[in-house]
């Protein structure tokens, strides 16, 4: 316990080196900005900021993307109370009796309430990943190739079973992003593979472009086709909420908080299903469930907290096993890859200035956001008001900026239009984009395991079963694939008979 | 329109080809046993599985708008970025951004062209200076080049 104080000192001389400091600064209003504007998501927005952290010190960058991402909840509250429109999904459920607040001119405290439990949800979690972190990266430790590839693949199953309704699409989505990482030079033999003769695709598919292209630039294709009016904007009268505001979400707060923590750390589950859970939760447990969806100000408090203790548990398997457990998390996994820091139990010894620097800067971005957030609500506002017509071609010159800096190519700029129209091909037939971004990042760190381990077999695949960690973690990824197609088939036959 | 059966007949082209150009990846050494094709091949496999299950489960079409009563507008505007993108290197950005912010405003709505090139330009100069100046990204500064 000494020891991960010790550490925590460290990482805080880290987060609050005056560099470091204006990042998190700079990357809580950019993050906020993300949440608040349409189009611009937390994967987009984090893999558009990607070209601008190379040449920063690892932990530099990754105390800016943290804060970023970080930025992104609480801005994605703000449009959901103010607006009905959730800046992003894991905001929709703050939307149910934030607006209602909002319309009852109480819009101020359930801003309030949503910055103050976003804190407290953030610094109880962080304190609680501390703990779990690094036992995790320790047991994490003894994990051979055959383990690693099972965990992979335990991943990518989670997250396509939880990502998306439809779990033949999920799959489908998955393999095409694994399929798209084995583009360029393979390491082992150096032989180049579905390059398609073009130079810029050596050195494979840049995650800028696709994160930019499926997310962002699909977005803004689907928004153009429903622009029609501005959603009305509920004018602020007070910002700051009563003592007994404050007292009748406390424990709504709390809740979130742990609910939120506990399904961040599972793979896939993260912020949106978090929110939805304990505002499912409070409303269950209210002596009067009837006040909910009617401006309740708990049903504000439990998601914003939830999704914020989310955030912060999806950090979790990232930092310990180098498995990313968001879409989010694997655009961050993805900067730490080209700075040439590999996530996983080493990041611990070999970059603790990294893991510790980025710890100690959730508490300082949280501390950040909240004394940005409340007295910058305005501005947010006035952004907001910016009409669609003007926002949209904007919000595309950024993207297309951000993913000509990477290559300075025009193939890249062709690639993101391409895939920008896969993006909008997939979000109307319902294929989450999600699982494509983990499959893009996993994908070469997958094929490498795979690889390794029927090396040390001579070739007998019988080694990811024989081995029992291996085996038992496969047997897991197969019940995770299995158990939604089984549930339904129950459901369905209950309901027949 | 119901696009499910469509899109498996396509992944499964993709998956064919994508295994059939895996065939082409030799380079076995001592060490690596199963050489570079085996992945893409077990990958390809899986595709083509998910793609026949796709087709397999898809029932009749259901009726809709035409295609480009649903899709315009998105159509118009890849076509609007692709010319952006082609134009980016050659024109400059400066002169490419502001004429794609001025058009792209006025298709989305607004009335005045006026202030559509207004809005275009102060924007075009914002991002410039804020990318090219303050962060140094370096953008393109094509046939016309930079004003000094």
């Amino acid at each position: 316990m000494s020891d991960m104080f010790s550490s925590l000192i460290f990482g805080f001389g880290v987060a609050l080196q005056p560099i470091n400091l204006l990042l998190a600064v700079i990357g809580a209003f950019v993050g906020t900005l993300i949440g608040v504007l349409p189009g611009i998501g937390p994967v987009s927005g984090i893999a558009l900021l990607i070209p601008l952290i190379i040449g920063l010190h690892p932990a530099s960058a990754m105390i800016m993307l943290t804060a970023v991402y970080y930025g992104t909840m609480y801005g994605g509250s703000t449009t959901s109370i103010l607006l009905n429109v959730p800046g992003e999904a894991s905001s929709v459920a703050t939307t149910l009796d934030g607006y209602q607040m909002s319309l009852q001119g109480r819009g101020g405290p359930a801003l309030a309430i949503a910055a103050i439990g976003s804190f407290i949800a953030g610094t109880l979690s962080v304190v609680a990943m501390m703990i779990f972190s690094l036992p995790l990266a320790n047991w994490a430790l003894a994990f051979g190739p055959p383990e690693n590839f099972a965990l992979m693949v335990l991943g990518l199953s989670s997250v396509s079973t939880l990502a998306g309704q439809d779990l033949v699409k999920a799959l489908i989505s998955t393999v095409c992003g694994l399929m798209l990482a084995t583009v360029g030079t393979d390491l082992v033999t150096g032989i180049n593979r579905y390059t398609l003769g073009i130079p810029q695709f050596l050195d494979g598919i840049d995650l800028v472009t696709v994160a930019v292209g499926l997310f962002a630039v699909s977005e803004v294709m689907l928004a153009v086709n429903m622009i029609t009016v501005q959603p009305r904007l509920i004018p602020l009268q007070r910002i700051w909420l009563t003592l007994k505001d404050f007292l009748e979400s406390f424990w709504a707060i709390i809740r979130g908080t742990v609910v939120g923590f506990y399904i961040g750390i599972l793979p896939a589950a993260g912020a949106t299903i978090a929110s939805f859970l304990s505002y499912g939760l409070e409303r269950r447990l209210a002596r009067d469930p009837s006040t909910f969806g009617k401006g309740d100000i708990r049903g504000v408090a439990a998601p914003e907290s939830a999704n914020n203790a989310a955030a912060v548990g999806n950090m979790i398997p990232m930092l310990s096993l180098g498995i990313p457990g968001s879409s989010t998390t694997a655009v961050m996994m993805g900067a730490l890859l080209i700075l040439n820091v590999i996530p996983g139990p080493l990041l611990f010894t070999q970059h603790p200035d990294v893991v510790w620097g980025l710890i100690a800067s959730m508490y300082v971005s949280n501390a950040v956001l909240l004394l940005l957030n409340l007295p910058l609500v305005g501005l947010f506002v006035q952004i907001l008001k910016t009409p669609d017509r003007y926002l949209y071609p904007l919000i595309i010159a950024i993207c297309v900026i951000g993913v000509y800096t990477v290559s300075r190519s025009r193939v890249d700029l062709m690639l993101m239009i391409l895939l920008g129209a896969l993006g909008y091909y997939m979000r109307l037939n319902d294929y989450p984009l999600g699982p494509a971004i983990l499959g893009l990042v996993l994908g070469d760190r997958m094929e490498q395991a795979m690889r390794q381990s029927l090396i040390m077999s001579s070739g007998s695949p019988a080694i990811f079963v024989t081995r029992p960690l291996s085996a038992v973690v496969l047997a897991l990824a197969v019940l995770s694939l299995a158990a939604p197609v089984f549930l339904r088939a129950l459901s369905s036959r209950r309901r027949v008979s | 329109m119901n696009s499910d059966r469509p899109a498996a007949i396509v992944l499964a082209t993709v998956a064919a080809l994508y295994i059939w150009e895996a065939r082409s990846f030799r380079g076995v050494t001592v060490s690596d046993v199963v050489g570079p094709s085996a992945y893409p091949w077990l990958l390809g496999g899986t595709l083509t599985v998910l793609a026949i299950v796709l087709f397999a489960r898809t029932t009749g079409a259901v009726a809709g708008v035409g295609f480009w009563g649903r899709h315009g507008r998105p159509a118009a505007f890849t076509g609007s970025l692709f010319a952006y993108c082609m134009a980016l290197e050659p024109v400059g950005f400066i002169a490419s951004t502001f004429m794609y912010l001025a058009f792209s405003h006025r298709w989305l709505g607004e009335q005045r062209w006026l202030r559509a090139i207004l809005i275009a330009a102060a924007a075009t100069v914002v991002l410039w200076l804020f990318f090219d100046r303050v962060l140094e990204v370096g953008l393109p500064a094509g046939a016309i080049g930079w004003p000094r």
